[in-house]
C-alpha cells in the first residue's frame, strides 16, 4: 500500500487551510470538519492516501442494517473474501468492526447510529483485488433518518450531500423483508436516493448517471425462500425501482445479503422489540463491492 | 451450576417400531418394509399369510432391513423372539460400522438460556456419520412422504410443501425425485426437521437430544476437567478439522471427509459441514432477564455449525442456535440415535451366534 510521504508533512501536521477531503470546506488546525463533521483521524487518513481515495458510499433507510452490512465487509475483506483483501485504516474503522463482531458473539444486533453527524463512525479500508486493483474506500456510517432528511430536503445535512456527491461508487441498501411485506417505502427510499443522485450531476448531457450502483436487499436471510436472482425479484416486487435503474442508471446491479443465518425478536420490559442474530452466515456482503471496483 | 439432577428422558415413539416385526412373527398386520413397497397409506398393511411366519421369510426381512439401513428394527428388545441369534449378529455389525455406543452418565449440559444442568444420561448409539443423500433416497423411493404412520399428526396436511424443485417429494435442492449426481456421498440437507424425524422413525431410531450431543462431541468428560469438551476434538479451534467458512471449502463434503475431526469413538463431522437437526425445541437463548425471547415460528435446535458457519465458537457442541422447523435449508442435515436400553444385547465374542433354538 502507498503512502505519500510529501503529503504527510506539512498538510497532515497542520489540515490548516486545506479543503475538507469530503466537502472541500477549509479545515481548522486539527479539528473536525466544521461543515460535514468528518472527525479529523478521518481527515487525517484520507490526506496521507495517495492516490486519493475513492468514497464508496453505503447508504439506506433506518434500521435497514447498514452498520451490520459495513462491519461485516470490514470483517471479511479482512479475512480476504470473494477476491478481495482489505486493511482497515484507523481505530476508527476498527472500533466499528469491533463493535459489530463482539455484539454478533453475543447473538446481537449493534445498537442503532446516531442521528448526529458527529457521533457516527467512519470506515476508511485500503482494499485490493486479485489482479491487484487497489483503492480505498471511505465512507461514513450514516444514521438512516438523516439520509432521508436531506432527500427531502435538499442541502440540510451537508455530509450527506457531500457523500453522495464525491461517492465513485453507491451502495444503495433495502431490508427485504419490508419489501415484501410492508409496502412500497424501502423502494422509494431507493428510488428518491437514484434521483437526488441523478439531480447532483453538473452536465445532463449524457443520458444517464455514470456513477456505478449496487442495489442490495439485506437480510435475505430472514426470508424463506432463498433469492436465486435479486435482478429478477427486483423486477417483480420492486417493480418502480428496477424501471427507475434501468432509465436513469448507467451501471447498476441488484444483490442480496444476509448476515444472520436466522433470527429472532427479543421483548424488554417496556414492549419493545429488536432482532437478534441465531449464528452468522455472512453472505452477499462483499459481491457489491468487487462488482462496484470491477466498474 | 445446579446442584439437581435431572434424569434425560427418552424421546423415542416406543411401540410404533416393534410394529413391524411383530407383524412378521404374531398376528399384527406389517408395515412396509423396503424400497419396493407400493405407496400410500391403504397399501402398507397387508393382511399376515401363514407362510409369512416362517424362519425365511423373517431372515429375509431382516437382510431387507439391514441392506436399506434399517438393521435397529432387527435388534429391538420386541422383536428378539422373533429374529434368530444369526441374523441379529449380521445386525450387530452393521451397528458396529455405521453407529458409536456412547456411555451413560452425568453431564454437565449447557441449556439454551445458558445455565448448565448436569444431566443423567442412558447409553445409547449415535451414527458415526450424517445421513446420506444416497440414504435418504432409499426414503423417498420408499414412497415414505405418503406413509402418514411415521409422521407426526401436524403436519400431515403440509406434507405436499416437502417437494423438490420439480414438485416431486424430496429434499428442497432434489431434481425429479433424486440427489445432484456428484453429492451421493454427502449429507442430504434442504430436509426440514420433520422430514429428518420420519426418516429417523423409518428407520427404527430418533433425533439426538443437545444434550446427547454435547455427551457425544464432548466424551470423555474428564479429558476436559468435567465437562464436555467445545469442540470433537479438544477446546480449542483447529482450522482443518472442521468444514466450516474459514476452511475455504464454500460447500457440503462427503460425510466420510475431515477424518482430522473426528471424536474418540469414530464419530464424524460433530463439528462443520452441516447444523444437524436436534431432538430439542428451542425456546431461549442466553438472555438478561428482564428479555423474553420470541421467535416467529416454533424453533428447532441445531447444533455443530456449518460450512458456511463464520464463527468458529458457534460450532462448538455448546452452542444454542435453532432454525423454524419446517424450513429447508441447504446448510441443514441429521443424524439418528438409538438407546442402547432398546436393542437386545450384542452377542458375546467368545460365543459365535448360531441360529436360535427360539423358533
Amino acid at each position: 500500500m502507498r503512502t505519500n510521504a510529501s503529503v504527510i508533512s506539512p498538510r497532515t501536521k497542520g489540515l490548516s487551510k486545506l479543503p475538507c477531503p469530503l466537502c472541500d470546506t477549509p479545515l481548522n488546525f486539527g479539528s473536525s470538519c466544521s461543515r460535514c463533521h468528518a472527525p479529523a483521524e478521518v481527515i487525517r487518513s484520507i490526506m496521507s492516501r495517495e492516490p486519493p481515495p475513492r468514497f464508496v458510499g453505503v447508504l439506506g433507510p433506518t434500521n435497514v442494517g447498514k452498520t451490520v452490512y459495513l462491519g461485516m465487509l470490514l470483517d471479511l475483506l479482512s479475512r480476504g473474501a470473494g477476491g478481495l483483501h482489505g486493511v482497515a485504516r484507523g481505530s476508527f474503522s476498527l472500533e466499528l468492526h469491533r463493535n459489530l463482531i463482539l455484539s454478533l458473539e453475543r447473538q446481537r444486533f449493534p445498537g442503532k447510529t446516531p442521528n448526529e453527524p458527529d457521533r457516527w463512525q467512519w470506515v476508511h479500508c485500503e482494499v485490493a483485488g486479485k489482479k491487484g486493483v487497489e483503492c480505498d474506500i471511505v465512507t461514513p456510517d450514516v444514521a438512516g433518518e438523516v439520509v432521508a432528511a436531506e432527500l427531502a430536503s435538499p442541502k440540510s445535512h451537508p455530509t450527506v450531500r457531500a457523500l453522495i456527491g464525491r461517492c465513485s461508487a453507491l451502495i444503495v441498501l433495502a431490508d427485504i423483508l419490508q419489501v415484501v411485506s410492508e409496502g412500497q417505502g424501502q423502494e422509494l427510499f431507493a428510488m428518491q436516493l437514484i434521483s437526488y443522485l441523478d439531480s447532483l450531476r453538473p452536465s445532463k448531457k449524457h443520458t444517464k448517471v455514470g456513477v456505478p450502483v449496487a442495489l442490495v436487499f439485506t437480510k435475505a436471510d430472514l426470508c424463506e425462500e432463498s433469492i436465486a436472482d435479486p435482478g429478477a425479484f427486483a423486477r417483480a416486487n420492486a417493480p418502480g425501482l428496477w424501471k427507475l435503474c434501468e432509465a436513469r442508471l448507467a451501471h447498476y446491479r441488484f444483490f442480496a445479503s444476509g448476515v444472520a443465518g436466522s433470527a429472532a425478536k427479543l421483548i424488554d420490559r417496556d414492549g419493545r422489540e429488536s432482532l437478534v442474530p441465531l449464528r452468522v452466515e455472512p453472505r452477499g456482503i462483499v459481491e457489491p463491492l468487487a462488482w462496484l471496483l470491477g466498474q | 451450576m445446579s446442584s439437581d439432577l435431572k434424569v434425560s428422558a427418552s424421546s423415542s415413539s416406543r411401540g410404533w417400531a416393534s410394529r413391524l416385526f411383530g407383524g412378521l412373527g404374531a398376528r399384527q398386520p406389517a408395515a412396509s418394509i423396503g424400497p419396493s413397497a407400493t405407496r400410500g397409506p391403504e397399501h402398507e398393511r397387508r393382511p399376515a399369510h401363514p407362510a409369512d411366519r416362517n424362519g425365511r421369510e423373517v431372515q429375509a426381512v431382516t437382510r431387507r432391513l439391514i441392506a436399506d439401513d434399517r438393521y435397529a428394527f432387527v435388534l429391538l428388545n420386541e422383536a428378539a423372539d422373533t429374529v434368530d441369534d444369526q441374523d441379529a449378529g449380521v445386525a450387530w455389525e452393521a451397528v458396529e460400522r455405521k453407529m458409536a455406543l456412547v456411555p451413560g452418565g452425568v453431564v454437565p449440559v449447557v441449556r439454551s438460556d445458558g445455565s448448565i444442568e448436569l444431566t443423567e444420561l442412558a447409553a445409547f448409539y449415535l451414527d458415526r456419520f450424517a445421513v446420506t443423500n444416497q440414504q435418504f433416497l432409499r426414503f423417498v423411493q420408499a414412497g415414505c412422504y405418503d406413509m402418514l404412520e411415521i409422521w407426526p399428526r401436524e403436519i400431515w396436511p403440509g406434507l405436499l410443501r416437502f417437494a423438490d424443485r420439480t414438485g416431486r417429494p424430496g429434499p428442497r435442492n432434489w431434481e425429479n425425485g433424486t440427489y445432484p449426481h456428484d453429492r451421493a456421498t454427502h449429507p442430504v440437507v434442504g430436509i426440514s426437521w420433520y422430514e429428518a424425524l420420519a426418516f429417523a422413525r423409518w428407520v427404527g431410531k430418533r433425533l439426538p437430544t443437545a444434550a446427547e450431543w454435547q455427551k457425544a462431541a464432548g466424551w470423555p468428560e474428564h479429558l476436559s476437567g468435567g465437562t464436555c469438551s467445545r469442540y470433537p476434538w479438544g477446546d480449542l479451534y483447529s482450522e482443518g478439522r472442521a468444514n466450516l467458512w474459514s476452511s475455504g471449502f464454500g460447500r457440503t463434503a462427503p460425510v466420510e471427509s475431515f477424518r482430522d475431526g473426528v471424536t474418540l469413538n469414530g464419530i464424524y463431522q460433530m463439528s462443520g459441514n452441516v447444523w444437524e437437526w436436534l431432538e430439542d425445541h428451542l425456546e431461549t437463548i442466553p438472555c438478561k432477564a428482564e428479555e423474553a425471547f420470541r421467535a416467529w415460528k416454533p424453533l428447532r435446535r441445531i447444533i455443530g455449525g456449518a460450512f458456511d458457519t463464520y464463527l468458529p465458537g458457534e460450532a462448538t457442541n455448546q452452542f444454542v442456535t435453532g432454525q423454524p422447523e419446517l424450513d429447508r435449508r441447504c446448510n441443514i442435515g441429521f443424524r439418528c440415535a438409538v438407546s442402547a436400553d432398546r436393542l437386545r444385547p450384542p452377542p458375546r465374542p467368545n460365543n459365535p451366534p448360531t441360529r436360535s433354538a427360539k423358533r
